[in-house]
C-alpha cells in the first residue's frame, strides 16, 4: 500500500510495476519440465558409469592416455604397440588425451577410469548445460520455454543414433573423445555465442568466441577447418547483410586461432 | 568430378541412415523461413546452416575440401556445422508459441516428439551397452590376462601377442606390455597384416610356427584362446603354459617363465 501523499485520507493500492514481464516468471509446468530434465540428464550420467560401450578408436586414444600416465612422456611412443617412435607429429598436437592423463592424476583413477566413467557423465552433462544457455539466449523473455528447448533437445539426441556419424551418436557412444566434444559442446557454445554476440555486441563475447577457438582446436584437427567455416561464413553475413567491416574483422579474428594451430600442423608435418 | 558427386550422395545417405531425422531438419528450416522474424535467429538457424551445406553439396567446393581439407572418411563432419538438434528443437518451440490455446499447445508440442521418436533410433537400443565390470570400463578378461603376464619380479616391459577379442583392450589397461601388433590388424582397409596375428586367429593353432613367428618379432609371451586346438607342443619350442585365465592360454618364453610368480617347469623340464 502506497502512503497518502496526496492528502486525501485514503491509502493508495501498489500499482502495479509497468516493466515487469509476465512472461518472465516461471510458469508451473516449467518447473516440471526443469526436474523432467535434471533427472534425465541424470538417470543417463548412472546408466553412463554403471555401462559401457565399446569403442575401437579408444585402442588408441585411452592407451595414448595410459602411456602418457606411465612413462610421463607425450606421443613417443606407438599408442596400438608400444613401441619407441620418433614424435607422432599427426596427433602430437591433440590435447584430449593428455587431459585425460591429468583428470586420471587428479581424481587419483586410471586413464581409462578417467575417460569413461568420469569424464563421459560429466561431458554429457556439459552438452546438456550447452543447450540450456542456447536456450535461454533463443528464449529471452520467455523462461518457461527454456526447460521445454532443452528436453525436446534430449529426446532428439536419445533417438538420434540414425547413423555412426551423428553428433548424437558420438555423444552417446564416445563422449569422451575430442571429436564427440566438439560436435556436442563446442559448436553448441559457438552458436550461443554467435547469437549473443549478433543480439548484443559485446567485446565478452569476442573474447569467448576467440577462447572457444583455443578450445575447439585441443578436442580434434577438424575444428580448425570446420570452427572456421562457422565463423567465417557467420562474419560474411555481417559483411553482407549489414556491410559492417568492424563486425566482419572481429567475427573473422576469432578464427586466428585455429587458422594458426592449422598452419603449424601442416608445417610440423611436412618439416618433422 | 562424378566421383565427388558420388561421395557427396554416399556421404548424405551414410548420415540419415534409414531415418528421417535430415527431414525433419529439412522441414523446420522450411518453417522457421516463414516464421521466423528476428534477424539473428534467421541468420544462425537459415542462412549460416545452409550455406554450409549448399558448400556441401556443391562438387567443386566439396571437391576443394575433400582433396584438401578433408577425405572421404571423415567429409560427412561438415555436416555437423548443421544444428539439427537446435533447428528442430526451437522450430517445435516456435510453433507451440504460436498456437493458439493452451490444448493445442500440448498437441503440437507431443506432435514434435513423437514425430522425433518415429524418425529416430533410440541409441540405447543399438544392443551395444554392456554393464561395466569394472572402473576402468574394459572387459575383466583382459585386465586379468594382462595382470597374469606382469606377475612376475622382473623390470621389464613383455612383448606380448594377443588374440582378436583382446588386442583392443590390454593397452587400454596397462603400458608395461608391448605388442608387435594392434588394432591396425584387424581393420581390413588400413592393410595391415601381421603372420603372428594370423596365426593364433587361425582355427587350428600350430605349436611350431607360433613360436617361430613368436622368436622373429622377439615376442616373448603368446597368448591364445584354450579352446582351439593345438598342433604340436609348444613345450618343445620352448614356450611354457605358465597360466589359464578366462579362456586364455598364458605361454612364455623359459627365460620368462622361469621368473613367474607362482610357475614351476614341468618335471620333465627339471630331469633334463
Amino acid at each position: 500500500m502506497q502512503a497518502d501523499r496526496q492528502g486525501t485520507g485514503r491509502t493508495q493500492p501498489d500499482m502495479p510495476d509497468a516493466d515487469a514481464q509476465p512472461e518472465d516468471r516461471m510458469a508451473w509446468w516449467a518447473w516440471i519440465l526443469w526436474g523432467i530434465v535434471i533427472a534425465s540428464v541424470l538417470a543417463q550420467m548412472v546408466f553412463f558409469y554403471f555401462n559401457n560401450h565399446m569403442n575401437g578408436d579408444d585402442s588408441y586414444y585411452i592407451a595414448q592416455s595410459v602411456i602418457t600416465d606411465l612413462m610421463d612422456t607425450m606421443y613417443q611412443r606407438d599408442a596400438y604397440t608400444g613401441t619407441p617412435m620418433g614424435l607422432d607429429v599427426r596427433h602430437a598436437l591433440s590435447v584430449l588425451p593428455i587431459f585425460v592423463t591429468w583428470v586420471g592424476r587428479v581424481c587419483g583413477v586410471h586413464a581409462a577410469t578417467a575417460a569413461h566413467a568420469v569424464l563421459g557423465p560429466v561431458f554429457l552433462a556439459v552438452c546438456c548445460g550447452a543447450y540450456v544457455l542456447l536456450g535461454r539466449a533463443l528464449f529471452k523473455g520467455k523462461r518457461s520455454m527454456v526447460p521445454l528447448f532443452v528436453l525436446l533437445v534430449q529426446i532428439w539426441y536419445l533417438w538420434g543414433n540414425i547413423s555412426i556419424y551423428t553428433p548424437e551418436t558420438f555423444l552417446y557412444t564416445r563422449t569422451w573423445q575430442g571429436k564427440a566434444v566438439f560436435a556436442n559442446i563446442i559448436l553448441p557454445v559457438a552458436f550461443y555465442l554467435l547469437y549473443r554476440l549478433f543480439t548484443e555486441w559485446k567485446n565478452i563475447y569476442m573474447v569467448l568466441l576467440f577462447l572457444l577457438s583455443i578450445a575447439g582446436i585441443f578436442t580434434t584437427t577438424a575444428s580448425v577447418y570446420l570452427l572456421s567455416m562457422l565463423y567465417g561464413i557467420a562474419a560474411l553475413y555481417c559483411l553482407i547483410t549489414r556491410r559492417q567491416w568492424k563486425k566482419f574483422l572481429y567475427v573473422a579474428v576469432c578464427a586466428v586461432p585455429a587458422f594458426a594451430y592449422g598452419l603449424v600442423y601442416i608445417w610440423l608435418l611436412r618439416t618433422w | 568430378m562424378k566421383e565427388t558427386i558420388q561421395v557427396i550422395i554416399d556421404t548424405l545417405r551414410g548420415y540419415r541412415g534409414e531415418s528421417l531425422y535430415l527431414t525433419w531438419y529439412l522441414l523446420a528450416v522450411f518453417y522457421l523461413f516463414f516464421s521466423e522474424k528476428e534477424k539473428q535467429k534467421r541468420l544462425l538457424f537459415l542462412y549460416v546452416p545452409l550455406t554450409v551445406l549448399l558448400l556441401f553439396v556443391f562438387p567443386p567446393t566439396a571437391y576443394v575440401v575433400i582433396h584438401t581439407v578433408m577425405d572421404n572418411e571423415i567429409f560427412y563432419r561438415q555436416l555437423w556445422l548443421l544444428p539439427c538438434a537446435a533447428t528442430v528443437c526451437y522450430a517445435v518451440c516456435h510453433a507451440v508459441l504460436n498456437a493458439k490455446y493452451g490444448v493445442w499447445k500440448v498437441l503440437v508440442c507431443a506432435a514434435g516428439i513423437l514425430v522425433m521418436m518415429a524418425g529416430g533410433s533410440n541409441v540405447f537400443r543399438n544392443g551395444n551397452y554392456t554393464p561395466a565390470q569394472n572402473p576402468q570400463h574394459l572387459p575383466q578378461a583382459a585386465i586379468n590376462v594382462c595382470d597374469e603376464i606382469l606377475n612376475d619380479d622382473v623390470e621389464y616391459m613383455v612383448v606380448a601377442a594377443f588374440p582378436l577379442s583382446l588386442i583392443e583392450y590390454t593397452r587400454q589397461y596397462t603400458a608395461e606390455i608391448v605388442s608387435p601388433y594392434g588394432r591396425p590388424v584387424i581393420i581390413d582397409k588400413w592393410h595391415a597384416h601381421h603372420a603372428l596375428y594370423d596365426a593364433i586367429e587361425s582355427p587350428v593353432l600350430n605349436a611350431e610356427e607360433l613360436a617361430a613367428l613368436a622368436r622373429a618379432d622377439r615376442t616373448e609371451c603368446i597368448v591364445v584362446h584354450s579352446m582351439k586346438q593345438m598342433d604340436g607342443n609348444m613345450e618343445d619350442y620352448s614356450f611354457y603354459r605358465v597360466a589359464t585365465v578366462d579362456g586364455y592360454d598364458i605361454y612364455m618364453e623359459e627365460w620368462l617363465a622361469e621368473r613367474h610368480n607362482g610357475f614351476t617347469f614341468p618335471d620333465d623340464k627339471g630331469q633334463e
